[in-house]
């Protein structure tokens, strides 16, 4: 039997071979690469609101390639049926005989990019965050588990918002992080540009797999055995509750999001090396966490604040 | 010191307890030692400077109010020091601003201590030494809940060895401890001086004692104070009978016996004769006029006389 302590420093140190890997293919991004894993080693899923061109979906094709996970993409759109995402059954024959056989849906993957869920029907939406929060899809009466780990990073388009179905707060909120992919910087752009572009096939850069399924599990498990001090827990909560009682705020966030902020926090201390959670890593989680969460008041927003303001004003009275 | 004994107690009770765990519950128990430590170095510092700025406070003050000057040593501790150490006191009794000091500096040391350890031991070293707070606070809080996960090993492992490079000089404030010392060795000094030069302020109020030949109090002087005990009791001395009659001749320079050229005479040829042949000079009045002076006296005399006669 293994050494558990030398068992911990092996896989963190394999997730820092995983960013190594994925840096290969993504320039930039820093944080919302960091935010995908800490998502998938906290086993929750994400919200990335991003303009289309930005390599969402070369990052998390990416990411799967290195973790030898399966991946696949739902191109959402208002005639996308609940069935073209979780499966049909079917009439298929074999031998003279027909039967019906459950189809499974790109749904049954590990990583599952859902492009632009506000383009689906809020019938698809329910269909969707349904199966990502049971894990499992239930069709003609069966029941068929997702694979593990499973991880759905649903995008948002933050303009063209005509013809499209806004998620609900209710919806979001099983969303355990929000991500936004902002522009790359000139020298970023410059060095995509020269990776894309430049000699050899075209095609992406390779990378190698470095982190197997079984891994990934025993690293969910891992995350949430990560020590945290009573202080850093109490101040993690109190600055969930403070969204219900600012001002600013018309809508404040649930426990889910005290439960999403202490585990990502305890993900992100994992990924970074270290063995207990820090003030800092509930700071850096704290509004990737709660930014999908709250609803600014009008005030707030005549004043030309930003969710994610409000949440720095909040972090910082904590 | 019972916190120290308890955490000993708990120490010995994680033998059933992985090797890490253990060792982390050791080194919490060692780091409230070395708070303990440090709040006993801090007050017995300040103890000490308090213990000796009373002293020599009521010394300066003559005693300490509603006490006599010299209390007496209870005859057990008389005993006891004779019996075990040989000692024997000459004079069984001590100062009572001796006794008032060493009363107040042990007030002193055990508020100091109690003070210093109110906030727990261990969150006063992980704010003296901020790199590896949020760990130890976090194996701490980790022992308390009990967890023995994979993490909390891993992290017991981390913190003990970070705590092989930690130190708990930071919980010293050795500029505060050295302002504290030079202070106690100005006190120290200041009362030696007092002991040798016996300096009192008693005799400033209405209400001190009789002075001693010496400027202190009767009560500061410890040496002879009665001399009949040496000279014996005092008696009247015989008055004499016997009358004698006794001359008594002068001789010498400068009487008013000698002449005039006699004593000048006398004058040049006694001194210094340098060898380039500066002679000697008598001040005063010349001869001539001192006669003159005579005459005039004379003459006043014998004109007083006659008004008298008249």
């Amino acid at each position: 039997m293994s050494d558990p302590t030398t068992d911990v420093d092996t896989l963190q140190q394999r997730l820092t071979a995983v960013r190594e890997e994925v840096g290969k293919r993504i320039i930039g991004q820093r944080e919302v690469l960091e935010g995908l894993l800490v998502c998938i080693l906290a086993d929750g899923n994400a919200l990335l609101e991003s303009n289309p061109g930005l390599g969402k979906t070369t990052m998390v094709r990416t990411v799967a390639d290195v973790t030898d996970l399966d991946f696949s993409r739902v191109q959402n759109t208002p005639d996308l049926m609940p069935s073209d995402i979780t499966g049909t059954e079917i009439i298929r024959e074999s031998g003279g005989e027909r039967e019906f056989v459950f189809e499974r849906g790109p749904i049954f993957a590990n990583v599952v990019l859902a492009d632009e869920i506000n383009r689906a029907t809020p019938k698809t939406q329910a269909a969707l965050l349904e199966a990502m929060q049971e894990k499992q899809v239930t069709a003609a009466g069966e029941t068929y588990d997702l694979p593990r780990p499973f991880f759905v990073l649903a995008t948002q388009n933050p303009i063209d918002q005509e013809g499209t179905y806004p998620l609900p707060e209710a919806q979001t909120d099983r969303f355990l992080l929000k991500l936004v992919l902002d522009y790359p910087s000139y020298e970023e752009e410059r060095d995509i540009v020269n990776l894309y572009t430049g000699g050899g096939s075209g095609s992406s850069p390779a990378v190698e797999k470095v982190l197997t399924r079984e891994e990934i599990k025993r690293i969910q498990s891992l995350v949430r055995e990560v020590p945290i001090a009573d202080d850093v827990r109490d101040r993690a909560i109190e600055l969930v509750r403070a969204t219900r009682e600012a001002e600013t705020v018309d809508f404040g966030a649930s426990p889910r999001a005290s439960m999403g902020l202490v585990l990502t926090a305890k993900a992100r201390a994992f990924l970074q090396g270290r063995t207990h959670v820090s003030w800092e890593d509930v700071e850096a989680m704290a509004t990737p966490v709660l930014r999908h969460r709250i609803l600014l008041d009008f005030r707030a927003e005549r004043q030309g604040l930003t969710t994610d303001d409000v949440i720095d004003d909040l972090v910082e009275d904590v | 010191m019972s916190g120290t004994a308890s955490a000993d107690a708990d120490a010995d009770d994680t033998t059933d307890l992985p090797d890490e765990e253990r060792k982390i519950r050791r080194a919490l128990t060692q780091i409230r030692r070395e708070g303990w430590k440090v709040a006993a170095i801090y007050a017995t510092v300040d103890a000490a400077l308090f213990a000796l700025v009373v002293n020599l406070a009521a010394t300066v003050l003559g005693g300490v109010p509603r006490l006599p000057d010299r209390l007496p040593i209870p005859s057990t501790v008389v005993r006891t020091l004779r019996e075990t150490a040989g000692v024997t006191l000459a004079e069984p009794t001590v100062s009572s601003a001796a006794v008032a000091g060493v009363a107040v500096g042990l007030l002193a040391f055990v508020v100091e201590v109690a003070w210093r350890v109110r906030r727990p031991l261990v969150e006063q070293f992980e704010a003296a030494n901020p790199a590896l707070r949020e760990s130890l606070r976090t194996a701490r809080d980790a022992v308390r809940r009990d967890q023995h996960s994979r993490m909390a090993r891993r992290l017991y492992e981390s913190v003990l060895d970070d705590l092989r490079e930690a130190s708990s000089v930071g919980l010293l404030d050795l500029r505060r401890i050295a302002v504290t010392v030079v202070l106690l060795s100005a006190v120290s000094v200041a009362t030696i001086q007092l002991a040798v030069v016996d300096i009192s302020l008693a005799g400033l109020g209405d209400d001190a004692g009789p002075e001693a030949p010496t400027g202190g109090t009767e009560s500061d002087y410890a040496g002879l104070q009665d001399g009949s005990s040496i000279l014996g009791e005092p008696e009247d001395v015989p008055e004499g009978s016997e009358n004698l009659d006794a001359n008594i001749d002068t001789s010498g320079s400068g009487g008013g016996d000698g002449t005039d050229a006699e004593s000048a005479a006398s004058y040049e040829d006694s001194g210094f004769e340098g060898p380039e042949g500066v002679e000697s000079q008598r001040a005063g009045f010349t001869d001539q006029e001192q006669l003159e002076d005579a005459e005039l006296i004379r003459e006043y005399n014998l004109r007083i006389r006659e008004e008298d006669n008249e």
